[in-house]
């Protein structure tokens, strides 16, 4: 086996990841009780499309918290750590580039999101189905999921950034939190502001359109402009395209930077 | 074999080492002796591939450490100053991790770890995590570390500080024994009479720059005064009083320096013996022409 798939197996079976995987999962069943009380007052069975806006509606809140701060720690604790301890060191004089060790680990904690958020939803959709007889349809599961995992993927991406530049835990740690603090809690808000003071007199199209770009800007907003595509709200500003494209700019512009400095710096 | 060429590194605009040349051959032990900040962790890091030259190139076995980092890595083994590995993993399932790397199948590096850790006498150690090792422990477990993937070339940087006197001999038993087998040993080490005893030639850094490679045959003609060292296992306070008998003797841990102009190299047996006589155990006894640290702190005052 490869230095490569060796890191990557690692992290997978790592005490880190299994604690996340439990996490996310234990909270989603949570949730979804909320969500079959919600849609079993409607009509009996359900639609899929009410399915998904119970269960969005059900773990929007704590999603909003839980998966940055995955993100966050789990590059903290798979690289981040590791880097500002020394510990990388003892690694990298083996066989493996700093390159390599850094793609097996940004791919491995990528993998672990996907498949923690993967499993979570469709067990909670599961337990939903065996309460009001419906399912999520295809493309609800996949956009809470894909959704979700941008939103981690592209914190986790912030965070490998931020460890080619902290000399310490702390400082990584510090910046992490007060990044989710300023783009997970108030980046909305700020932008808004921001607009009614720049542009008090656009139109309504304008204005919304502005805002939701503006508001992409900040990973934590990935699973609402996901949310709007799947609704088919704001038709003429939302499409695949522009959705995919902020999507990939999450999953790879954080992750290429870091990717380059991490090879080229000491 | 280790080849440095023309190897520069700048941190900003501080110049931390300033075109090194020197070659590590096979079957050899090449010493490093510098004061704090002259530049031998920065030189050996560069080499083990863990920061970048701004400058000049180094071969591992004929590999460029920068451009193939990977088949480079494969045939040197880095010992750190400060050992540090993850500390909630236990050493055996690390070991595993490493020879990963190697290309090494589980099976076989259980195998590997078991010869490995049993020679450093650390395999009672094996399952608990390594945050509840010593410092001398974690320094053996970094040697074992270090031979998982059974490299050719070695770097030791400071291994022997913070080693009891045991740990200071396996240290020095395991070193000749890697030069017996033709590998090669670069090791930084501030303890000169360690460096004295076991390197066949010392580079002294300065200031980021080689100032000078003193070969083993030339040791003992240095110049100045002579001295014997002599370590004793039970040693006490009537100890300076007997080899003052020889000459000015100073204490540094177990090794008690005697310095005299007079002494020759037939001295230290006859010291050896009068120790012996009068009860102690001697571990070893080593004459110097003039002792090395003398004349390296001249050069590196200068």
């Amino acid at each position: 086996m490869n230095s490569f798939l060796y890191d990557l197996k690692r992290i997978f079976t790592g005490s880190f990841t299994i604690i996340i995987i439990v996490l996310l999962v234990i909270v989603t069943m949570m949730e979804a009780y909320g969500t079959v009380g919600s849609v079993n007052s409607a009509v009996s069975p359900p639609s899929s499309t009410s399915i998904y806006t119970g269960m969005q509606s059900s773990i929007s809140g704590f999603y909003a918290l839980l998966i940055p701060l995955f993100g966050i720690f789990s590059a903290y604790f798979y690289y981040g750590k590791d880097k500002t301890s020394g510990i990388l060191e003892s690694i990298i004089s083996k066989p493996v580039t700093k390159g390599r060790l850094f793609l097996s680990r940004f791919l491995g904690t990528s993998l672990t999101f996907v498949m923690a958020i993967t499993l979570a939803i469709g067990l909670a959709d599961i337990l939903i189905y065996k309460y009001t007889g419906s399912f999520l349809s295809d493309t609800g599961f996949l956009s809470i999921v894909i959704g979700y995992s941008v939103v981690a993927i592209g914190y986790s991406g912030l965070m490998y950034l931020i460890a080619q530049f902290a000399k310490s835990s702390d400082i990584m740690i510090g910046s992490g939190l007060g990044l989710l603090f300023i783009l997970g809690f108030f980046w909305g808000i700020l932008m808004y502001l921001l607009l009614i003071r720049f542009l008090e007199h656009a139109s309504f199209i304008k204005f919304q359109s502005i805002l939701i770009y503006l508001n992409s800007i900040s990973p934590s907003n990935y699973s609402t402009i996901m949310e709007y595509l799947k609704e088919g709200s704001y038709k003429s500003i939302i499409n695949v395209g522009i959705v995919a494209g902020i999507g990939i700019i999450w999953i790879l512009v954080p992750a290429f930077i870091s990717f380059m400095l991490a090879r080229s710096r000491d | 074999m280790i080849d440095i060429a023309k190897v520069s590194k700048n941190f900003g605009k501080t110049a931390a080492l300033k075109n090194i040349d020197l070659k590590i051959n096979n079957g050899e032990i090449v010493g490093f002796a510098g004061l704090n900040g002259a530049g031998k962790s920065t030189a050996i890091r560069i080499i083990s591939g863990i920061i970048f030259p701004s400058s000049g190139n180094i071969a591992i076995n004929g590999h460029d450490i920068v451009r193939e980092k990977m088949e480079a890595s494969k045939h040197i083994g880095w010992v750190p100053e400060s050992p540090n590995f993850e500390p909630e993993t236990s050493s055996l399932s690390l070991l595993k991790y490493y020879a990963g790397f190697y290309g090494i199948k589980s099976k076989d590096a259980e195998i590997k770890a078991e010869e490995l850790l049993k020679k450093l006498n650390i395999w009672d150690a094996r399952n608990k995590r390594l945050s509840n090792y010593s410092m001398g422990m974690k320094k053996r477990f970094s040697i074992v570390a270090a031979m998982i993937g059974d490299p050719d070339n070695y770097l030791f940087d400071e291994t022997l500080n913070g080693l009891d006197p045991q740990g200071v001999k396996d240290m020095r038993d395991l070193m000749l024994e890697m030069k017996k087998n033709g590998k090669a040993v670069f090791l930084s080490s501030h303890i000169l009479s360690e460096l004295q005893n076991i390197a066949d030639r010392i580079a002294i850094i300065k200031n980021g720059e080689i100032i000078k490679i003193i070969d083993r045959k030339d040791l003992s003609n240095l110049g100045g005064t002579p001295s014997i060292n002599i370590k004793i296992k039970n040693s006490d306070n009537n100890v300076i009083n007997l080899l003052n008998k020889f000459g000015e003797t100073t204490k540094n841990d177990n090794i008690y320096t005697i310095k005299a102009p007079d002494l020759s190299e037939d001295d230290s047996s006859k010291i050896n013996k009068y120790m012996i006589d009068n009860g102690y155990d001697v571990i070893s006894v080593s004459y110097a022409g003039e002792e090395l640290e003398e004349y390296f702190l001249n050069l590196v005052r200068n």
